[in-house]
């Protein structure tokens, strides 16, 4: 099969997530028969693959892209690996909440990193095939990590320094991670100091989580650290240097839910596991350590967990559950599975020549806009859209303030059925592009009693209209153009949950 | 190496003491071996010359190419101070090295040194021994018996003697575990040094004491001793002795955490008013001493309750050391009082599991002669409340919290309660706002002066920082119509008829906009609309008021000159439904559920009115137009003497921190305001010759022990007007003409400052 992953940008390709989880598959798929490209969302230009994997593509255009992907019969899947789904009671995550709702009816699977997205997508798609792939090693070279065991335990009994590592990214915009864990556990680490052994910690993370808040935070750390900025290089010297890395882990939904690619990680450079805090990683339980005076006791004993003696043990574990050529192998045979399903199945009949629109909320972007145009679609701006960009159809508020008309360019104008042709009269130019109106008047359907509200330039008042005018732009758009698949394109997460608001009748975005 | 420390350390200790400059004699050991420093300040020197100086050794399995390339961003190593008697004279005995060991005085095995002077000194110190060890000791220490030959009056508490050739200037944390203080040097007598050391209850061997530190300290320089302690929540034991071995002094410092930078800091800063640091935290930390050691067992907690709905297990009532201190020294027991919400068993496990509550024990009823405290799980319980003899109250009892930012323990404000339970804010399911206890033995004597109420009984840890757009916005998810959640179908009644006023004179437009925004509201049957404005507004906003509420808007003429609240108190006096309600003409309810959810507010006869939170714009650094916290509601401000002394409107970017709630406050702004309207017309009406919707209506209600109630579970917007700033918001404290009586029936607030 040819498997395309999507995925947001460019640079996402190089972010440790991509980097752990694709690029690491790549090689073992292929020799599965399959080939992988990774395709940044806005080069997309042809239905050229069998699979389509969504990562991380929460907006507009990955659901259309996902719908003809669907309609001509290609296999649609979603890539699950951090939890922005099961917090129902939080408004910061509604996006996201949205953008799952309306992707799965197009997604034949869901893939994802742990068993707990498992019944986190029973929640949305209770019949829909869910597999999980956990992260995979990139190499396991037993005879390296027996010499590289062998020198950091040589030096550790030398010198009788201990050299602990915490690593990774230290914030999320929603949650508290990494840094503020470090913190909240870091008094964990205060009778390593009773050990015997002159600890030091290194902590290395992204810059931008380096705030003075985080920083004052790590007050809570016990012993001497010092602190590195993160890249690839960098990681893999620390954890070449480091005899044990540290990985306290919140009990929060969004940390429960994460894979074990720290651990499987460190576990790879010879490094002993300390995990506080919820016991992510207890299939590993055998190998690392919970607390810190069973890991002092050990050290006293010169017998770490993981030690010559337990790299036979070591090698299992992580063949059970980071396998890449396993994960490989069994992620072919369920796209296998669900290929040979999909083909049993009728295939919806599919709209030849529908018309796209991608309808613009408060928050959009230019590269939405100019997708939509490549797509031969048409960009349809809303009253609260901000960007000035060259709209195919504008929906404005009316003089009288009682609803909307609406502008059309000549390409929208001649899509229109006969009868709204003929409502639409010249209306003059805009960036010198030809415009005609449609007023309210002419289609009762536009009247609106939240004008100006809309209009205030609080933004109190527009999330207070938004849900209605979102919803009468729909109905319309419907009406002007009937055989057309019609996608709201809205990044801003107020509006996402300002369109909940009325409980009767939820309007739902992606 | 061993001989390039050894340099270091001559010329640092040179610098204080002249007299080393040339090489001293070794000092030869006598018998014992010399207390050995546990702390890790030698070591760490060591390794930081070691990686100074010496080339790095090899890290194992490096590979050649591959460089570190550039610097860390930053070292921090916890602050010390290397001194390490290896070079000091030899007259410097050792404790252990006391010629006559019948005399030595010493601590559960530990030596501490020989006192000198007359037998009443001894029994002093022996009297500081005996305190130290049973605060450290709490719950295996039956209580004294009613003769205490040495009371704890006694001035024990950092308080050196004319024996000892320094003061203490001053003392806090560098870091959660470092306390580190400042030495100040005796005016007059000779250049000389005494060597401090500190000891604590070793949390690792039970039934022994680990010394943390020991230092020279000299009598003619200021010197900063620093302390790292095994648990900043144990006492702490410090002496001074002198260079032979002699034991001057020894001092208590009973609760460390509440040092400045500590975890309790809080809590004195509550009790400080405007003395200074030092005599507080001694003034404060005798009273809790003496407290603790008279503590009659059926007076004192024995239970704290943790609602764990919440929980992730980061918060500081899971971190080890204050596990310990609560469970181990005092005895404690930890229960849920409410399980965690979360539905996968192993984070349910996980979380109770840390606390040490068995997993499928719900809280238990709390028997006769127990005394619990009820925590929200971002709290953590006081030394007031942990310490104190607790008598006989009601049930249950509102007490005082600190609110202090996780990040670095730094306190902000003070909130206590209103002295009247308010029903409608008991009935919350989220969780209480104010920590509880519960006194429920009716034959405890208590402490008289501990009042639950003005007590200040948790510590609640939060992050400050800016709040995001949707929690501004939509501070909660729910959909549902009534305040409360938990509430039943039966309590969600229809809403009672209600009339929107408006004042529309001078900006019609955003009147017009406050008119679309209650038209959009839910589950209001009936709801009525009375606008004035202008003369020349009016076919603008009749027109507007036909379409949005045909047959149930009117408009109101405002005659020339009319100031805006008598504009207001004309169009109440024309009201006719059960409720009334008030709004400014830039309000705008963006959450379609305002006007139900506040009439939910006043189905309790208590409540007087129900308002809610404000939003708006505001320019932020970097000319940027952003939504803010706006208004909070206006609160008693505790002063200095702990009296209310004034009102005070400073809390719109805290309260959001919190957990959605209903807070009782001395008044709201006025621009969103239900009432009834008959208690509105006989007790209310707005001030015809004062500004800025100025009424008595607070004042009024509040002396007749009725609540005014503002919800942060939803928020209103504030529209801004050109050229004006959206703080518009003033109070005269005169409107209250007894501040006292905010006590009753508002929450009290101070601010903290560190």
């Amino acid at each position: 099969m040819k498997i395309c992953i999507v995925v947001p940008t460019e640079r996402y390709l190089s972010n440790a997530g991509a980097r752990i989880r694709y690029q690491r598959l790549r090689a073992p798929l292929f020799a599965a028969g399959h080939e992988v490209s990774v395709l940044p969302i806005d080069a997309f230009k042809d239905l050229d693959h069998d699979v389509y994997l969504f990562s991380k593509c929460y907006e507009a255009t990955s659901q259309l892209i996902a719908r003809m992907a669907a309609r001509a019969g290609k296999i649609v899947g979603v890539d699950l690996f951090d939890d922005y789904f099961s917090q129902h009671d939080n408004g910061q995550t509604r996006r996201f909440r949205s953008w799952l709702e309306e992707f799965l009816p197009n997604a034949d699977f869901v893939l994802c990193s742990t068993p707990t997205f498992i019944d986190i997508v029973r929640d949305y798609a209770p019949q829909l095939p869910v597999h999980v792939m956990g992260d995979s090693f990139d190499t396991f070279d037993i005879e390296k990590l027996r010499r590289l065991l062998n020198a950091k335990h040589s030096d550790l009994w030398a010198t009788r320094t201990l050299r602990v590592a915490w690593y990774g990214r230290g914030d999320n915009a929603l949650f508290p991670v990494g840094l503020a864990d470090l913190a909240a556990f870091g008094p964990h680490l205060s009778s390593l100091q009773n050990l015997g052994f002159t600890v030091r910690l290194e902590i290395m993370t992204n810059s931008q989580a380096m705030t003075a808040d985080a920083l004052a935070s790590l007050a809570a750390i016990p012993v001497p650290f010092e602190l590195h900025e993160w890249s690839e290089a960098e990681e893999e010297a620390l954890l070449s240097r480091s005899h044990v890395v540290f990985l306290p882990v919140s009990a929060q939904s969004f940390s429960v839910a994460k894979s074990l690619n720290r651990c499987i990680t460190a576990f790879s450079f010879g490094c002993q596991i300390l995990s506080v805090g919820y016991p992510l990683y207890e299939v590993f339980d055998t190998i690392i350590y919970r607390d810190v005076s069973t890991l002092g006791d050990d050290l006293e004993r010169k017998q770490p967990r993981l030690r010559l003696e337990t790299l036979k043990a070591l090698e299992h574990l992580l063949h059970l559950h980071a396998d890449p050529v396993a994960g490989a192998n069994n992620l072919s045979a369920f796209l296998n599975t669900v290929a040979s399903v999909k083909m049993t199945k009728p295939q919806e009949p599919s709209k030849v020549d529908s018309t796209i629109l991608f309808l613009h909320g408060i928050g959009s972007t230019g590269l939405i806009h100019k997708f939509v145009r490549r797509q031969k679609g048409l960009s349809v701006s809303s009253p609260f859209t901000a960007m000035s960009l060259n709209y195919d159809v504008r929906f404005e508020w009316s003089d009288e303030c009682t609803g909307l008309n609406i502008l059309l360019s000549k390409r929208a104008r001649a899509l229109l059925s006969d009868a709204f042709r003929q409502m639409s009269t010249e209306h003059g130019s805009i960036n010198d592009i030809p415009f005609y109106k449609i007023t309210q008047e002419a289609i009762p359907e536009l009247s609106l009693n939240v004008a100006f509200l809309g209009k205030s330039t609080s933004a109190s008042g527009k999330y207070a209209a938004y849900q209605d005018v979102m919803k009468v732009m729909n109905t319309v758009v419907g009406k002007l153009f009937p055989d057309s698949d019609c996608f709201v394109s809205e990044l801003s997460r107020t509006a996402h949950r300002a369109a909940i608001d009325n409980v009767v009748e939820p309007f739902g975005l992606q | 190496m061993l001989k390039k420390l050894k340099k270091y350390l001559r010329k640092a200790l040179s610098l204080i003491f002249p007299s080393l400059k040339s090489k001293p004699k070794k000092a030869k050991k006598k018998g014992g071996e010399k207390v050995r420093q546990k702390a890790t300040t030698v070591a760490q020197k060591a390794v930081d010359l070691e990686s100074q100086n010496a080339p790095r050794s090899a890290a194992p399995e490096q590979k050649a190419e591959k460089k570190v390339e550039g610097r860390s961003r930053s070292q921090h190593v916890p602050p010390s101070f290397p001194f390490h008697p290896t070079d000091l004279p030899s007259a410097w005995k050792s404790v252990e090295s006391a010629e006559d060991a019948i005399q030595v005085l010493e601590i559960r095995g530990r030596s501490l040194g020989r006192p000198r002077g007359a037998p009443a000194i001894r029994e002093r110190l022996e009297g500081v021994l005996k305190r130290f060890d049973r605060i450290s000791w709490h719950s295996s220490v039956a209580p004294p018996a009613d003769s205490d030959p040495v009371p704890a009056s006694s001035t024990d508490m950092l308080v050196f003697d004319a024996n000892t050739c320094f003061d203490l200037g001053d003392i806090w944390f560098v870091d959660r575990e470092t306390l580190r203080l400042r030495m100040l040097p005796k005016n007059g007598g000779e250049a000389t040094f005494q060597i401090v050391r500190c000891y604590q209850r070793d949390p690792a061997h039970e039934n022994s004491v680990r010394q943390l530190m020991e230092q020279p300290v000299a009598s003619d320089t200021t010197t900063f001793v620093d302390v790292k302690l095994a648990n900043p929540y144990l006492p702490l034991l410090m002496s001074v002795c002198e260079q032979g071995g002699e034991l001057v002094e020894l001092v208590i410092l009973p609760f460390p955490s509440l040092c400045r930078g500590g975890p309790h800091y809080g809590e004195l800063l509550a009790t400080t008013g405007k003395k200074p640091y030092l005599g507080v935290l001694c003034e404060v930390g005798g009273m809790l001493l003496q407290s603790a050691l008279h503590r009659q067992p059926s007076a004192r907690l024995t239970e704290l309750k943790i609602d764990l709905r919440p929980a992730t297990g980061t918060e500081r009532i899971f971190a080890p050391d204050l596990l310990y201190w609560l469970k181990s020294v005092l005895g404690l027991k930890l229960v849920a009082s409410h399980l965690p919400s979360a539905e996968n068993d192993t984070v349910r496990n996980y979380i109770l599991a840390s606390l040490g509550v068995e997993p499928g024990v719900a809280a238990h009823v709390l028997g006769e002669g127990g005394k619990a405290l009820r925590l929200s799980v971002d709290a953590i319980p006081t030394v007031e409340a942990l310490m104190s003899n607790w008598g006989f109250g009601a049930a249950i009892v509102e007490s005082g919290f600190v609110m202090a930012s996780i990040h670095d323990n730094m306190p902000k404000w003070l909130f206590r309660p209103p002295e009247r339970p308010c029903g409608a804010v008991n009935s919350m399911e989220a969780g209480a706002l104010f920590p509880e206890l519960e006194l429920l033995d009716s034959s405890a004597l208590g402490t008289e002066n501990v009042q639950p109420r003005t007590a200040v009984s948790a510590i609640r840890f939060c992050r400050f920082g800016p709040i995001d757009e949707v929690s501004l916005v939509y501070p909660t998810m729910s959909t549902d119509a009534i305040e409360s959640a938990g509430s039943t179908a039966v309590e969600a009644a229809a809403v009672p008829t209600t009339t929107a006023l408006l004042n529309a004179s001078a900006d019609a437009i955003a009147a017009i906009a406050c008119l679309e925004a209650i038209a959009l509201q839910l589950g209001v049957q009936g709801l009525k609309v009375l606008v004035a404005g202008d003369l020349a507004d009016a076919p603008l906003i009749e027109n507007h008021l036909q379409r949005l509420f045909p047959g149930a808007g009117r408009f109101i003429v405002a005659e020339e000159g009319e100031s805006n609240n008598a504009v207001l108190n004309r169009l109440a006096a024309m009201v006719e439904s059960e409720l009334l309600l008030i709004m400014a003409a830039p309000i705008l309810l963006h959450e379609p559920r305002s006007i139900q959810k506040l009439a939910s507010l006043m189905v309790s006869a208590d409540v007087a009115s129900a308002s809610c939170f404000l939003i708006g714009e505001r320019q932020s650094n970097k000319n940027l137009v952003k939504l803010a916290p706006v208004f909070a509601g206006w609160f008693g401000e505790i002063g200095a003497d702990g009296q209310i002394s004034s009102i005070i409107s400073a809390l719109e970017e805290t309260l959001p921190l919190l957990p959605p709630a209903r807070w009782p406050v001395a008044s709201s702004s006025g621009r969103v305001l239900m009432a009834r309207t008959a208690e509105w017309r006989q007790f209310g009406g707005f001030d015809e010759a004062g500004q800025n919707m100025t009424t008595k209506f607070w004042s009024n209600m509040i002396s007749m022990g009725r609540f005014h109630l503002l919800t942060t579970t939803f928020t209103a917007g504030l529209q801004s007007r050109e050229g004006e700033q959206i703080d518009i918001f003033s109070m005269e404290t005169d409107l209250f003409p007894d501040l006292r009586q905010l006590e009753t029936s508002s929450v009290q607030i101070r601010r903290l400052v560190a």
